[in-house]
């Protein structure tokens, strides 16, 4: 297996702060585009830090429910579709239809629906599920044909085929999946906050954005974008693992 | 010769009679891919089936497999359909692809037949078919460890794990290389002499054929219809010296003919 050098996203990485950095300096986009160096500072004074760190504790927590809730739901689905043939196509259909709910509405529906505090993860789990449905669904018909044929042939039950052949071979695509829904978690539960929570990095956005705090705004959008590209990073190298056992 | 005669009156290990495969092209059009066939293998006996690319030997197996329903005609394995011996899990099969599954060990892909029979992995027997097929070092092995001829005598141990009453190989060293080719087939005579299963074999190799088999088809172009029906008299067990034989050139020189004229 190659690994992706690091080099280029060190590179990328600092490029990014550079010219993060630079366009705050010279305010070539006006003065609210904070240089990164000053939204560090503010970042990691004392108060500001404990503000930070239990936001991303509260939305991380959020995210992560919301992940493993939406996941289940999306395997459960793909894997109902496979077992009861004749459920798949409106099976799809209902995901598809739900994904195609835009999820400010679903927000806003939650909030009238469901407890306050539940808003947020049902929202990441609703980001989270139709992508992990579509992942899981197009792994379990990952198959060969000849595997199929063999299993025909040694009279292989429905559920045999599935807990034997579909399943394994489906888990690299689904774990890939499960990566690329990460960041998706992150935002549900951030935009689930949005409309009604009181703690996390939602509301600290909205507070932000209310009060013309420009540091705080553009440190607490930094520290989500962290939380999302670490649930990437640590998905991605449990994907790893899998492919080289299930591939 | 008393086992030959008292083998004469069994019902045969497979019956196949008048079948025609038809597959379905554009506009509800078909094509005949098969057929009429008529074919008769006695229990124990090695058959190969060789013909020219595209004259459904393949499909034939793959009727006897129930992996293809007949559009006319009958299969009948062991006195029954062949979904009846599926259902038993009596059925062995090796493809040319190996289909193993590369999250499983040696030993564990040899023992699936047991799970998807629901019995009890026969450890013994296990054991038994990693000698038989010389991987006793590999049996924890992934098959991506493993080289191509190795998989394919994984792939033939999984098909006599459960000592089917039919084994069905459709070109399993087709992808190997020739040298290795022709090391299995010399074990894989070897194996069938152990097991003396009812087997059909589809080869593109009449070397292959002749090695191995009781009784060589040859089978026409498409649609492919039964050509030449050539009995093998080699003794058993034959190792390698039998490739040298005149006996086995004459054959080899017979059936080349006779696949030319196809």
């Amino acid at each position: 297996m190659t690994r992706t050098p690091v080099w280029p996203v060190v590179a990328g990485v600092i490029a990014t702060a550079v010219v993060w950095e630079l366009i705050g300096r010279t305010q070539a986009f006006g003065p609210s585009w904070a240089p990164l160096s000053t939204v560090i500072a503010w970042a990691f004074t004392p108060e500001h830090r404990g503000l930070l760190a239990d936001g991303l504790l509260q939305t991380g927590s959020e995210a992560l429910m919301g992940l493993v809730i939406g996941s289940c739901a999306g395997i459960a689905l793909a894997s109902l579709a496979v077992i009861v043939p004749p459920l798949a196509p409106g099976l799809g259909a209902f995901a598809s239809l739900v994904n195609g709910i835009p999820i400010i509405a679903v927000a806003g529906v939650c909030v009238l629906t469901l407890p306050r505090d539940a808003t947020p993860v049902v929202v990441a789990a609703l980001a989270v599920g139709f992508i992990v449905f579509v992942a899981t669904s197009s792994g379990l018909a990952s198959p060969l044909a000849v595997q199929r044929e063999l299993f025909s042939v040694l009279g292989a039950s429905r559920l045999a085929r599935f807990g034997r052949l579909a399943l394994p071979s489906a888990l690299p695509a689904l774990i890939d999946g499960l990566r690329s829904a990460a960041p998706s978690a992150v935002v549900g539960a951030i935009i689930g906050e949005w409309f009604a929570a009181e703690r996390g990095l939602g509301p600290m956005l909205v507070a932000a954005m209310q009060n013309y705090a420009i540091e705080q705004l553009w440190a607490t959008a930094l520290a989500g974008a962290l939380l999302s590209i670490a649930a990437y990073v640590v998905l991605g190298a449990l994907r790893g693992v899998v492919a080289a056992r299930f591939s | 010769m008393i086992a030959e005669a008292t083998r004469m009156h069994d019902a045969p290990a497979v019956a196949v009679s008048a079948l025609r495969i038809d597959f379905p092209l554009e506009r509800g059009r078909s094509v005949t891919a098969l057929g009429p066939i008529d074919l008769d293998v006695a229990a124990g006996s090695f058959v190969a089936i060789v013909g020219p690319s595209g004259c459904g030997k393949s499909t034939l197996l793959r009727a006897i497999a129930g992996l293809t329903q007949p559009t006319a005609g009958s299969v009948r394995v062991a006195d029954a359909a062949p979904a009846t011996l599926i259902a038993q899990h009596q059925l062995g099969i090796a493809f040319q692809e190996h289909a193993l599954l590369p999250w499983l060990s040696v030993r564990e892909n040899i023992a699936l037949p047991f799970h998807l029979a629901h019995r009890s992995v026969d450890a013994a027997r296990v054991d038994e078919l990693i000698a038989l097929v010389g991987l006793e070092e590999f049996s924890n092995a992934r098959p991506r460890q493993l080289s191509g001829g190795m998989r394919q005598r994984v792939a033939i141990a999984r098909a006599l794990v459960l000592r089917p009453r039919i084994l069905l190989l459709d070109e399993p060293f087709g992808a190997l290389d020739a040298v290795t080719r022709r090391q299995l087939n010399i074990e894989l005579q070897r194996i069938w002499w152990t097991q003396r299963i009812t087997t059909i074999l589809v080869t593109h190799s009449i070397d292959e054929a002749v090695f191995l088999a009781d009784r060589v088809i040859v089978m026409s172009p498409r649609p492919g219809t039964i050509r030449n029906d050539v009995g093998i008299e080699l003794a058993r067990p034959r190792g390698r010296e039998v490739l040298s034989q005149p006996a086995f050139h004459a054959l080899t020189d017979e059936l080349a003919r006779a696949l030319d004229a196809a």
